[in-house]
């Protein structure tokens, strides 16, 4: 049974229940529900649940010259349509799951489920995402590499929610988002790859690399990008011992029913390949 | 408004002004199958992979089954019972029955409803586009080739329609 039910009449609302109550937060509930519902369709969640997704303060895009904030409770679909996303974002989001999922899935969801598979967190962490908290003391942000710890589990406190993510509007000449499911189509990623980098005279400059499901976070690889950045994507590929062994090193895939490590690591390091030769031609 | 089992709604059904009053975490599927006896919408995974409890709602594609009363306080929602008289409905209806689309039946309603959602965004999508919006639909029975065709006779037969 459902203990209680809150309605919140505005964000201000939200946040005091959250001070006071022991809250379970649900935006589009596309993870939450899947995780809580039993076969029979009765829905039993342990705390008062607080619906976010209708609430205007936490939804919309706001853009200026250098940045781009996407508020918490944005259904995926309407990121979609916004012309001032960068493209490499939306390549990301598109593949999560499928048109009903993306209208009715945010980007607070996907960001605060903290799946190692959450599909919008390589490119965001590539972006350097910002996140903005807010509780009833005020508004903190956090960068999107420090939230998420473990599977699962974020730094927010429990009097806080996700208010919004903001993310720099970065140049770049190359980018590529992969992802390895089952199907093309609405899948779980086994892995995914995300990569973006500008060319300066024909050098790799401002390179970003960062893996999805290859471990029990989301993960940058810096030092693969220190490596290679002021480098022809030829002088790296002739040293590719030196990157294989720093994206073996940080990279822990598992074995789980979706794929096995081996595997993880050995498609993973083909997809770093194919988006590094793509800096040949230039 | 926010007492523990009664929730007020109001919302448009298949054209009906309703007022719901009741829990309003009860899963929308079981609403609309057992309050308003609406069974075509259909209950396949129960968890969003299927599409076969797919409604619309304000114009755009849901999975009922993920859905709670709440989320469409204020909303239009459309099941296949309320487009079955329209215009469109004849033309997606021939198009499956020319394509071969049904065998079984079950997905039939929520690919129907698919239908109808992508020609609103894009009244002549290509192949990939109609895979691709239709990938959270799935059928066990005529393989998809037939129902990708099906969206291709409907998009050119009822041109201007949408
Ligand atoms: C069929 C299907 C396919 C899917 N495919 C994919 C896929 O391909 N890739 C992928 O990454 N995901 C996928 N998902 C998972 C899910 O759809 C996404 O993670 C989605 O973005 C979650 O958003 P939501 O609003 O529905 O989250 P919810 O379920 O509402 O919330 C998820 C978690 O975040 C918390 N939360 C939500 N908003 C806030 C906030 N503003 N502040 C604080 N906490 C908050 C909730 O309390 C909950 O713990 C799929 C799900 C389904 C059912
Ligand atoms: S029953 Fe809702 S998507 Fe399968
Ligand atoms: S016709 Fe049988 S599931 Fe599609």
């Amino acid at each position: 049974m459902v203990k209680a039910f809150y309605y919140p009449r505005s964000l201000n609302d939200a946040l005091e229940q959250l001070s006071e109550n022991e809250i379970l937060l649900i935006a589009g509930g596309t993870d939450l529900v899947v995780k809580t519902i039993h076969w029979t369709g009765h829905m039993d969640f342990n705390k008062t649940l607080m619906p976010l997704s209708h609430l205007p303060a936490l939804r919309g895009i706001s853009t200026d010259d250098t940045s781009v904030t996407i508020f918490a409770a944005t259904s995926l679909n309407t990121i979609l349509g916004h012309p001032s996303v960068p493209d490499p974002i939306k390549q990301a989001i598109r593949s999560i799951g499928s048109e009903s999922i993306r209208n009715l899935g945010t980007l607070g969801g996907n960001i605060c489920n903290a799946s190692p598979a959450g599909d919008s967190l390589p490119a965001l962490l590539g972006y350097d995402a910002m996140l903005t908290l807010q509780s009833v003391q005020g508004k903190r942000m956090v960068k999107l590499a420090d939230f998420i710890h473990a599977p699962g589990k974020t730094r927010i406190r429990p009097d806080e929610l996700l208010l919004s993510v903001t993310i720099p509007k970065l140049s770049y000449d190359r980018y590529r988002f992969s992802k390895i499911g089952q199907r093309k189509g609405c899948a779980i990623s086994k892995l995914s790859v995300f990569g973006i980098g500008r060319i300066e005279n024909g050098l790799i400059s401002d390179i970003r690399l960062s893996y999805g499901a290859l471990g029990p976070v989301p993960i940058r690889i810096t030092d693969a990008e220190r490596f290679m950045n002021r480098k022809s994507a030829s002088e790296v590929l002739d040293n590719w011992d030196i990157i294989e062994n720093s994206l073996e090193t940080q990279l822990k895939p598992i074995d789980d029913l979706r794929s096995d490590a081996a595997y993880r690591l050995e498609v993973a390091l083909n997809l770093t390949k194919e988006f590094i030769a793509s800096f040949t031609h230039c | 408004m926010n007492s523990e089992n009664e929730f007020s709604i109001l919302f448009n059904l298949n054209g009906d002004e309703i007022h719901y009053l009741g829990d309003p975490t009860r899963r929308l599927l079981n609403v609309l199958r057992e309050d308003y006896h609406l069974t075509g919408v259909k209950e396949g995974c129960g968890e969003g992979e299927c599409g076969a409890c797919a409604i619309l709602v304000d114009g755009h594609l849901y999975n009922s089954c993920l859905m709670m009363p709440y989320q469409i306080n204020h909303k239009s929602v459309l099941t296949i019972e309320g487009f079955r008289d329209s215009k469109r409905f004849e033309i997606i209806s021939r198009a499956f029955e020319a394509a071969g689309a049904v065998q079984c039946g079950f997905c039939t309603p929520g690919m129907v409803m698919a239908t109808e959602a992508l020609l609103r965004k894009n009244p002549h999508p290509l192949r990939d586009e109609i895979a691709s919006f239709m990938s959270g639909n799935l059928c066990r029975c005529t393989g998809y080739d037939m129902i990708i065709k099906a969206v291709m006779i409907a998009s050119e037969a009822g041109d201007g329609l949408w």
